[in-house]
């Protein structure tokens, strides 16, 4: 058995913390000579708690940004005026950049990739990854020696895009290994889908895909700023070909693998359902209007279609709940939603007709039909009140008074239903998570598994960890509630479940065995001899206890 | 005894892969073909508007220079008053589309201003038919049509004849407490141009829909 292997905890010992992995503390004595200790906290993947990943994510958005710096830097309308800020920034991301590169020059030696070799940090430059960090801050240093061009420097710059491998090979490592023995099939539901073999790859594809969600969606909303699409509307077409592609390739790696999915088995008709859904038909119509407006830019002016480019920002929802649980509240509370919208519609045409026929005659031309008196009617009764159209005669003035009012309380209701509903859901599914908790908590103990998947649903459920913290302070209580009522339960209640009569007599056991360790032995078998007390089965399980018990001999 | 004979599992690529990676292939030269496109389309929507600010640019400098004496464009030179027409000469004299409303017009009121046989001097005529014959502009195409540009009522984003057509307007102030600030209409030959002018110069693009390129005093 390993020295290490951990046992999971009971639930007597589990706080929220130790539930959400918050409370992981790098252990590193700092008695650890000063470059060990500085490697174990900065740089050493394998201490859980320490700031490796930190840095890691840091360093990897200080790339992207780097990434989008250099994009920026080729349109002269944005890079003319900040010129000196592009600068200021690009000496920071240098800076950064050669920190990062001495200080893993420096630790080398505790690295176990190099310490092997005779010359460790001789062995770190000349590792790739120590020369793709030497590469995307080398031409900074070239311009200062050299009279580069500003151009090739930009292009040179490129290559701290390659930094980013850092974070990706691990990944791709540990995506091989998890799915090692797994078809092509299985590999791309493992990369698109979220499963037990995505693991950071997963997670990177994610993110890479939410990332060109933002980038288009953004693009879109400017292109509409005609100041700004007239600078880069070349841009804007590039980024948009850019973006439909990686979607496209997307939608075909969904639809392709989704028969590994648990209900989608069949090759054409999973597909199919799978097609069908609405996370894919977002997809789908995330790219349509491209290919639309360069299929059919001839028949119809199909400029309108870009607006539904805006829709790939429901992609996001794929890694979020709430519209999931806006729906289900929707479905839920649909019949009073629908009687509501009713009693609106009602009031909507009674009040338009009435309007008309109060005002018809003082205003023709704004009351001019009943059609015209529902805008009218909806503005009151909605309480925005534009005010373009108004009654002018008493009566006419009168019935607003009243409607306006009534409008408050029936415009009202759908909002007040919907966020009740809301709330109600999340109370739903936080009790559900309770109910979840304790069921995985009936053997006293939580697996590895259950871990991460009560830290999901807490995740998804917006959970604070004082949150938990109540959920499980509830469920202790519960625990000891049971326990308590398991002990006093009348003996036939008892008997009438094995479970809580394997409990009780366990309970009995340990009382005898407390009685025989606390007693004195030899009084308690010669009174009970004497006395005929007990009967000669009984002695014998004391007997049987005693020996058992008291040490040996 | 007979050993159970474990089935290997086959993780190289199936013909069902080979199909799939082949159309994912397939799908990304579709995306790069079109992407080709757009980005060739929206190329010569650049080039429209370099048109356009190279001809923004000439009548701004004009602008500036026109009232002084020694102005090199004679026929662009401002303060002179039209000489009095000697013949009714029919020109084409585009109808005024006023305000922002370009998309009202229809296709049938776009009329280029073809230059009249003989522009009276002083007018926009003249200056236009000196600017497009002996200036830099006479060397100017169209990405659209590969033809020397046509100045157009309005860009009409029904009509797909129009797109690299450049709008040149004529904008007057109205009176203070007007709903607009301005009134805009097509600058024609018949225009006089020997006072400052506020003029708009714009562009039509791919989809015939105005892009502006810069308004200045002419």
């Amino acid at each position: 058995m390993e020295a290490n292997a951990k046992h999971p905890p009971r639930l007597i010992d589990l706080d929220a913390k130790t539930l959400m992995g918050d409370d992981v503390e790098a252990d590193i004595s700092p008695d650890l000579p000063r470059r060990q200790w500085l490697y174990a906290w900065l740089l050493d993947p394998n201490i859980p708690g320490n700031y490796q990943k930190f840095l890691d994510k840091w360093i990897g958005l200080l790339i992207v940004a780097n990434l989008f710096t250099l994009v920026f830097e080729h349109v002269p309308a944005i890079y003319e005026p900040y010129k000196h800020w592009f600068h200021i920034f690009d000496v920071f991301s240098v800076t950064v950049f050669v920190i990062e590169y001495l200080t893993r020059l420096f630790l080398a030696p505790e690295d176990g990739e190099f310490k092997k070799s005779k010359m460790p940090r001789l062995a770190y430059i000349f590792s790739p990854f120590a020369i793709i960090d030497f590469l995307a801050v080398a031409p900074f240093f070239l311009q200062a020696f050299i009279p580069v061009d500003l151009r090739a420097l930009r292009t040179l710059r490129l290559l701290r895009i390659l930094k980013l491998f850092r974070i990706v090979i691990p990944a791709i490592k540990e995506y091989k290994e998890l799915n090692r023995n797994r078809t092509f099939r299985q590999k791309i539901h493992a990369l698109v889908y979220a499963s037990e073999y995505g693991g950071a790859m997963h997670s990177i594809f994610e993110s890479f895909i939410g990332l060109w969600v933002l980038i288009s969606v953004v693009a879109v909303v400017l292109e509409s700023v005609q100041s700004i699409s007239y600078v880069i509307n070349i841009e804007f077409v590039i980024l948009d070909a850019v973006a439909v592609g990686i979607f496209t390739v997307e939608y075909m790696m969904r639809i392709y693998s989704c028969v590994e999915e648990p209900g989608y088995k069949n090759a054409i008709s999973g597909r199919f359902k799978q097609a069908s859904t609405g996370a894919t038909i977002i997809d789908l119509l995330a790219i349509l209007p491209f290919f639309l407006e360069v299929f059919l830019t001839h028949v119809f002016d199909l400029r309108f279609l870009r607006v539904f480019r805006l829709a790939r920002l429901l992609k996001l929802t794929r890694q979020s709940d709430a519209t999931a649980i806006l729906g289900k509240v929707l479905v839920r509370e649909w019949p009073v939603m629908s009687a509501s919208a009713f009693i609106m519609l009602l009031l909507v045409v009674l009040t338009a007709s009435l309007g008309y026929l109060f005002e018809h005659e003082a205003q023709p031309d704004k009351f001019e039909n009943i059609p015209t008196a529902i805008y009218w009617a909806v503005i009151t009764l909605a309480s925005v009140g534009y005010g373009d159209i108004s009654p002018v005669t008493p009566i006419g003035r009168a019935m607003t008074i009243v409607l306006a009012l009534i409008g408050i309380g029936i415009f009202a209701i759908p909002a007040a239903l919907l966020s009740s509903a809301f709330s109600d859901q999340l109370i739903k599914e936080r009790d559900a998570l309770k109910s979840e908790l304790m069921g995985m908590l009936r053997d006293g103990q939580l697996d590895d598994k259950e871990i991460e998947h009560i830290r999901a649903e807490a995740k998804r459920l917006h959970l604070t960890i004082e949150e938990i913290n109540s959920i499980l302070e509830a469920l202790i209580k519960e625990q000891e509630d049971e326990k308590y009522r398991q002990d006093n339960m009348a003996l036939h209640l008892v008997a009438e479940k094995p479970e809580y009569a394997v409990e009780r007599y366990k309970a009995l056991m340990g009382q005898i065995h407390q009685l025989a360790l606390l007693t004195d032995a030899a009084s308690f078998e010669e009174i009970a001899k004497k006395s005929d007390r007990l009967t000669a089965t009984e002695l014998a399980v004391w007997n049987l206890i005693q020996h058992k018990t008291t040490p040996a001999g | 005894m007979e050993q159970i004979q474990q089935q290997p599992v086959k993780t190289s690529p199936t013909i069902s892969d080979w199909f799939f990676i082949l159309l994912v292939l397939g799908a990304i030269y579709v995306v790069i073909d079109l992407g080709r496109d757009a980005y060739l389309e929206g190329m010569k929507t650049e080039i429209t508007k370099k048109n356009g600010e190279e001809f923004s640019a000439w009548m701004t400098e004009a602008g500036a220079n026109r009232f002084k004496a020694d102005f090199e464009h004679a026929a662009c030179m401002g303060g002179k008053p039209p000489a009095p027409a000697k013949a009714e000469t029919p020109t084409a004299v585009a109808p005024a589309v006023p305000g922002e409303d370009e998309q009202a017009a229809s296709a049938t009121d776009v009329v280029a201003t073809e230059a009249p046989a003989e522009p009276i001097a002083g007018t926009w005529g003249a200056c236009f038919k000196y600017m497009m014959t002996q200036t830099a502009f006479k060397d100017m195409i169209n990405p659209f049509t590969e033809e020397a540009p046509q100045f157009v009522a309005a860009c009409v984003p029904s009509d797909n004849s129009l797109p690299g057509m450049f709008v040149v307007e004529k904008l007057v102030p109205t009176p203070p407490g007007s709903a607009v600030p301005m009134i805009n209409s097509q600058l024609v030959d018949t225009d006089p141009i020997d006072q400052k002018m506020q003029v708009r110069v714009s562009v039509c693009d791919k989809g015939s829909y105005a892009i502006k390129i810069a308004e200045f005093e002419f």
